[in-house]
């Protein structure tokens, strides 16, 4: 399977495109014009999301994407800044999954935060049919955009979207790079469980408050 | 007390019909700093690009304020928010690929933050209820339909951009103290009916530019809400029972004057 990774010039992106690139042929998109280590598969490619037609071009071939760029996006450096990186959020999301609905695409995994879920008392056991309580914050606001985004376009759109909300990387209350893999690996091979619908959501916990 | 019942008030995107009954409603109860990202004098001097029946906005001397804002520019909307006791936005953009997420999404997004900045207590945020999306998740064939019933903007830019800002400005009434009346719209026409009209039905979900302007003299002077953020239908009450506007009716005490009456009755 050929896939598309967001965010491979950032950490959990980078990190993706060197697992998921020893089963799949990996095409790693960035923001940045240098091309990051992807070794040993990957393949780097600069593509804006707010571009369209660029990312319209750089789908040729590919059968699948997972969208990981705005799970730890860069830090915004002022306010003009925080706008830019919600705009890009937001309408990168759209973007890109419209692009991929044109081109025939039939999943995509977008990669959110568990921090979404953390404003819950912690004795309580939250689960994925809670509502997300995210902070008024560019790092939170941001995935959860993307989620938004991708939620209803996938209650119309003939495409599927799971989202999997991530705990902090290697922390250890967080989620374990292995697991994380795992479950993209899982996202993008088996169809959504939950049967007749196109939005599947998942929290991927390997300790702390979340795990199951 | 995010109740307004004097005091100064921003209008972001005052240049519209809308803004234009806005500023109808609340010059004579409130100071009125009203911006738009084209001048409010050019904006005046033109008729309403939604047709010769709709309204355009006067042109207000002092102590109103008139102001070119682009809410896109964070510095440019904290700036038209400091010294203010409420807010309205009625900023939008529809088909534009760029500007709907810009204006609709961030712009909310600046707005909020800004009202937050600056101590505000209440802000009245408005956007876009699509009676029918063409999909079959939209609330085309449901009656009873109410305010709180979660939007399903499918992939429509417009209604997506505008549901993203709403939810952006949810969040921010739910974390910083502020209040947030969300008032949703479908149809605008005036208020008058013309005798070819009469008699010959009237869309669900349709309220007159006249009681648009006076919904936001009650939202403002409106009692404080038990929730941070409440979802208003500013709609006529019409008999068809599609989509109900009960709720502005009981926390803000806003019902249409405007029932088109003359309209969904044979003559």
């Amino acid at each position: 399977m050929k896939i598309a990774v967001t965010g491979a010039d950032q950490n959990l992106g980078r990190a993706f495109c060197r697992q998921l690139g020893k089963r799949y042929d990996v095409l790693g998109w960035g923001q940045r014009a240098d091309a990051p280590n992807l070794s040993p598969e990957g393949v780097y490619q600069r593509v804006d999301l707010c571009q369209r037609e660029r990312i319209a071009e750089a789908l040729g071939g590919i059968q699948a994407i997972v969208h990981a760029a705005l799970f730890d996006c860069p830090q915004p450096g002022g306010d003009q800044d925080e706008a830019e990186l919600l705009d890009w959020a937001a309408r990168g999301t759209y973007g890109l999954v419209m692009e991929a609905i044109n081109a025939g695409i039939k999943r995509v995994v977008i990669i959110s935060r568990l921090s979404l879920m953390e404003a819950y008392p912690e004795d309580f056991v939250v689960r994925e049919n809670w509502m997300p309580q995210p902070r008024p914050e560019v790092a939170e606001l941001a995935p959860y955009t993307a989620e938004l985004v991708g939620r209803e376009l996938a209650r119309t759109e003939p495409i599927e979207v799971v989202c999997l909300r991530l705990g902090a990387i290697g922390d250890a209350a967080g989620t374990s790079i292995q697991d994380a893999v795992e479950a993209v690996v899982e996202a993008l091979e088996h169809p959504p469980r939950q049967s007749g619908h196109r939005w599947q959501l998942s929290h991927v916990a390997s300790a702390g408050r979340f795990a199951r | 007390m995010a109740t307004v019942a004097a005091g100064k008030v921003v209008i972001f995107g005052a240049g519209g019909p809308v803004g234009a009954a806005a500023i109808e409603a609340l010059k004579d109860a409130y100071t009125l700093r009203l911006t738009d990202v084209r001048p409010m004098a050019e904006v005046s001097r033109e008729p309403s690009p939604q047709g010769p029946r709709a309204p355009v906005p006067e042109l207000l001397g002092a102590p109103h304020e008139n102001r070119v804002v682009d809410v896109t520019q964070y510095d440019q909307v904290l700036d038209a928010c400091t010294g203010m006791d409420a807010i309205i936005n009625l900023t939008v953009v529809r088909p534009h690929p760029v500007l709907a997420f810009t204006v609709n999404a961030v712009g909310a997004y600046n707005i909020a933050k800004a009202a937050s900045a600056c101590g505000v207590k209440r802000l009245i945020h408005t956007g876009p209820f699509h009676s029918s999306l063409g999909h079959n998740a939209d609330y085309w064939n449901d009656f009873e339909v109410g305010d709180d019933v979660p939007l399903h903007p499918g992939d429509d830019l417009y209604a997506l951009s505008k549901y993203v800002g709403g939810e952006i400005t949810r969040v921010f009434a739910r974390c910083r103290d502020l209040e947030v009346l969300s008032f949703l719209y479908c149809g605008f026409r005036p208020g008058q009916v013309l005798p070819q009209e009469r008699g010959r039905g009237v869309a669900s979900f349709t309220v007159s530019w006249e009681d648009t302007g006076r919904a936001f003299l009650h939202g403002l002077q409106a009692s404080p809400m038990s929730r941070p953020y409440e979802v208003f239908f500013i709609c006529s009450a019409t008999p068809d029972r599609k989509f109900l506007a009960d709720k502005a009716k009981s926390l803000l005490g806003w019902e249409a004057l405007d029932t088109f009456e003359e309209m969904y009755r044979k003559e």
